[in-house]
């Protein structure tokens, strides 16, 4: 390929409306994240009809910032592509259709990325040294998996969340306090003062002979401690903060490595919202350490939701001639 | 009109769940795509719209002006509709014109007896009874409640049987009632929105 490729890429799968313009699959011109969490924070959670408006409201606007950003001109986009699987399906149609115009007009291909498959690759958008196979973890608030990253496009999960994803968790425990959100950042923050020690809360799954995840005892149990809590004086809400993180972090890395082990993998990618967190961060790179491993974070950047990693994945997609036809649809469910 | 026979435009209609509903009219002459399937807008109308043209030998940017149906109607639908033609109008700069079904409403039912219905959700419809030219009610109502309580001589008319709207989006087009492509929004009905009047039921 002589030729520079520039993608501009879209990801309205939840509650961000994100834009970006990637050269080359490697090279974000420019990567618009318009957050919606001020909308969604007095609820708690995201409620899907709000979304949906509120991404069609600022579409226009968050493509036009994006190819302003990133100093290209329109005529130089050589492909569109879109996060069509996988999210809130109000959400996705904002996208495909916002998509499936550019494509339209500018005459330019249209490209599908499934969202998992985005932050697989916004991991090695971050990290060239990432190679295949490799071992990936995918932890946000909507989904958790273990996958072995054989190749461009080559997956196969080996492990998964049997109930809520890890996210999830954070955000419920977070609400159940009455703190805000999204759950992560603010439990995140709050541990940092905290003795994760101070409580001891099961490290659900750890012990059987499998990848998968199940987060949703640890959130009974957290809810039950609360209850009990609620009134003792003695209760520092960052030691219990920085426990039940802890509790957390400890499965996820624990899962992760001895995947690594079983299938030999010396490099982990760790992908998704949740990979923002800091303890996750700290400890996992001290394990890997210690058992001569590899493992990879994001730039925060592109921890949450964003375009430029579907663009980058789109890349690679492009530079395969996998192109969908106009007639593309959503398919909100549909597995990595 | 006198200007029709110069236009050249577009009319798009994705208010109701199970139909999408492409228009274009040159100078007068119109051609038309009207797909029955139910919530298959994604997947349709920028097909739709491509073919039509293409047929046309028309370009989009071509057009003197493009014109949706901003509602009320299936959220769902309207949404596709909306996030369509709002990139389509920002990067042709054609000129955005919406008019909605309450117009087209208040305009046909002056000639018509009836009761007119809009889907607005799986289960809702928008609805005005209208007799001898006058509104008897309006209102939200569900399809349970709405075939309990409307005997059949009433007659049904949906709302993409109403065909003024030429003439309506022709009238918003000299006297120049465009939209901004970036700031439009479709028409959200919900209950409570429209209080509805119930005489002599």
């Amino acid at each position: 390929m002589n030729k520079d490729v520039y993608i501009l890429a879209l990801e309205t799968s939840c509650d961000d409306t994100s834009v970006s313009v990637v050269k080359n699959g490697n090279e974000v011109l420019s990567n618009i994240v318009w957050n919606q969490n001020k909308t969604h924070e007095k609820f708690g959670g995201i409620v899907p009809e709000l979304g949906a408006r509120r991404h069609l409201k600022v579409i226009n606007y968050v493509i036009e910032e994006a190819i302003l950003k990133s100093g290209i001109q329109k005529d130089q986009i050589s492909a569109i592509a879109v996060n069509n699987q996988k999210g809130l399906i109000r959400s996705l149609v904002v996208g495909v259709a916002a998509a499936k115009s550019l494509a339209y007009i500018l005459e330019v291909p249209l490209i599908s990325v499934h969202h998992i498959e985005g932050h697989i690759y916004s991991n090695i958008l971050s990290n060239s040294k990432i190679k295949f196979p490799h071992l990936c973890l995918t932890v946000s608030g909507g989904h958790n998996l273990l996958v072995l990253v054989n190749n461009h496009f080559d997956y196969q999960i080996i492990g998964n969340t049997l109930d809520d994803a890890c996210g999830e968790v954070f955000d419920k425990v977070a609400r159940y306090l009455g703190l805000g959100f999204p759950g992560g950042p603010i439990i995140d923050k709050l541990s940092k003062d905290g003795d994760s020690r101070k409580y001891k809360f099961s490290r659900p799954m750890l012990d059987q002979d499998n990848f998968n995840f199940s987060f949703s005892g640890l959130k009974t149990e957290i809810t039950r401690f609360i209850e009990k809590n609620n009134t003792n004086p003695d209760l520092k809400i960052s030691d219990f903060a920085a426990s039940f993180q802890q509790a957390v972090v400890e499965t996820l890395i624990g899962k992760s490595i001895k995947a690594a082990k079983k299938y030999n993998l010396k490099q982990i990618s760790v992908v998704g919202g949740v990979s923002a967190n800091s303890k996750l961060r700290e400890e996992f790179q001290k394990y890997a350490d210690k058992l001569n491993l590899e493992v990879y974070f994001p730039e925060l950047g592109f921890t949450t939701d964003n375009a430029a990693m579907i663009g980058a994945a789109a890349y690679y997609k492009f530079l395969n001639q996998d192109f969908e036809s106009l007639e593309l649809e959503v398919f909100p469910n549909r597995p990595l | 009109m006198k200007m029709s026979e110069k236009l050249k435009y577009l009319v798009i209609n994705t208010s109701v769940e199970d139909l999408t509903e492409v228009y274009f009219f040159n100078q007068g002459k119109k051609s038309q795509v009207i797909l029955k399937e139910s919530r298959q807008h994604l997947k349709n109308l920028i097909p739709t719209i491509k073919n039509l043209l293409e047929k046309e030998k028309t370009k989009f940017g071509d057009l003197d002006f493009v014109a949706l149906n901003e509602g009320p109607g299936s959220w769902t639908g309207l949404r596709i509709g909306f996030a369509t033609v709002k990139v389509l109008a920002m990067l042709s700069r054609v000129p955005l014109i919406v008019y909605n079904n309450f117009e087209l409403i208040s305009k046909e039912s002056k000639s018509l007896d009836g009761l007119f219905l809009i889907k607005c959700s799986e289960t809702n419809y928008f609805y005005r009874h209208i007799k001898n030219g006058n509104i008897v009610s309006e209102g939200v109502v569900s399809e349970v409640k709405l075939f309990e309580n409307y005997s059949e001589e009433v007659k049904y008319y949906l709302i993409s049987e109403i065909n003024i709207v030429t003439e309506l989006v022709e009238k918003k087009f000299n006297e120049k009632m465009f939209s901004n492509s970036f700031d439009v929004e479709p028409m959200y009905l919900t209950e409570g929105l429209i209080t509805p009047k119930i005489k002599n039921e």
